[in-house]
């Protein structure tokens, strides 16, 4: 057997923040102890119990990190002051209504720039004072995925979207996932009892003998997720799962990925 | 820095309670931001404050208030 990698979760949020860019952002708001939150698409109410509280399909939260805004030219706001209305609103003036033109990480600075069109930018990083373990920034995308700047490699986790909640270890969830994406692909798919002992959560196997061996590794601290997938015939094909161009690990993307790898084989 | 104390006690009673820390904090600034807030000055929430807010925000979401 090819040996698979873990799956590169800098390499995956490079992929997802690229798909900030063309995003309109809609919303600039504070949440508790003077977080800054930045919204990017169609807005919506919260759920219950909130009541008020809007969001977006693309949530960027400032977390325990540094933030600035600038208008092209000078800073019009940083996380130096307290987040009032006031600042919020100055913020709103040069972000909202303004689609990302593009976005620059630095995973060594736990560091996020995205410019706008119209010349604004909005800068997370990590604080002189920050802890490892603590995120300088997190990011819920469209698909669930919430991706949190923990160390020089960022997390990857899946919200659970009926419980609010991130998923838990060999849900069901996951399982059922890629029950349909083994489908979508008229693979034949053997998930071995022996989970714990094997570390394989799922062989699918294809009409033309490709075996794929598939591991998924969800930690409950930090919550985590990767994907590992072991070809019996491709190494290269295993880091492509990496770098998907679009912001979600969806059913048919990941199809996608399995497709390339069973007729490279 | 008492922001990122204050993040740190969120954080810490959303594991608690295993809520998504994001949803929580929005909910504490929902309360802070409509007079319900906290008994610190700023109206922020003590830890056993936060406690009770967790306990109210997990039966909100199931239904068991209001």
């Amino acid at each position: 057997l090819v040996s698979g990698t873990d799956l590169d979760t800098a390499a995956f949020a490079d992929a997802v923040l690229a798909a900030l860019s063309g995003q309109e952002c809609t919303l600039v708001r504070a949440s508790y102890a003077d977080e800054l939150v930045v919204g990017f698409g169609t807005l919506r109410l919260a759920d219950w119990p909130l009541r008020k509280t809007q969001k977006t399909p693309w949530m960027l939260y400032s977390r325990y990190g540094t933030w600035y805004v600038t208008d092209g030219s000078d800073r019009i706001a940083t996380d130096h002051a307290p987040l009032t209305e006031g600042v919020l609103q100055k913020i709103r003036a040069v972000l909202v209504n303004q689609r990302v033109l593009d976005v620059a990480v630095d995973h060594r600075r736990r560091s996020v720039l995205a410019r706008f069109e119209n010349g604004a930018g909005l800068s997370l990083s990590e604080a002189t004072d920050s802890r490892n373990d603590e995120p300088a920034w997190s990011l819920d995308t469209p698909a669930h995925l919430r991706i949190d700047a923990i160390g020089s490699q960022p997390t990857i986790a899946r919200l659970d979207s009926d419980q609010g909640r991130t998923a838990e270890i060999g849900s069901t969830l996951l399982h059922s996932y890629l029950r349909n994406v083994a489908q979508t692909l008229d693979l034949e798919i053997f998930e071995p009892p022996g989970v714990r002992e094997s570390g394989i959560d799922a062989i699918l196997a294809a009409p033309n003998g490709t075996i794929l061996l598939v591991e998924l590794k969800l930690r409950r601290e930090p919550k985590e997720l990767s994907i590992q997938i072991i070809s019996t015939s491709s190494a290269q094909q295993i880091r492509e799962l990496t770098v998907l161009p679009a912001a979600e690990i969806t059913e048919a993307q990941l199809a996608g990925v399995l497709r390339r790898i069973v007729e490279a084989a | 820095m008492a922001r990122k104390r204050e993040l740190r006690e969120v954080d810490a009673i959303a594991h608690e309670f295993d809520l998504d820390v994001h949803d929580f904090s929005d909910y504490l600034h929902e309360l802070k931001s409509s007079g319900d807030g906290g008994s610190k000055d700023n109206g922020d929430f003590t830890k056993t404050e936060l406690r009770e807010r967790a306990m109210w925000y997990r039966e909100e979401r199931l239904g068991e208030r209001d």
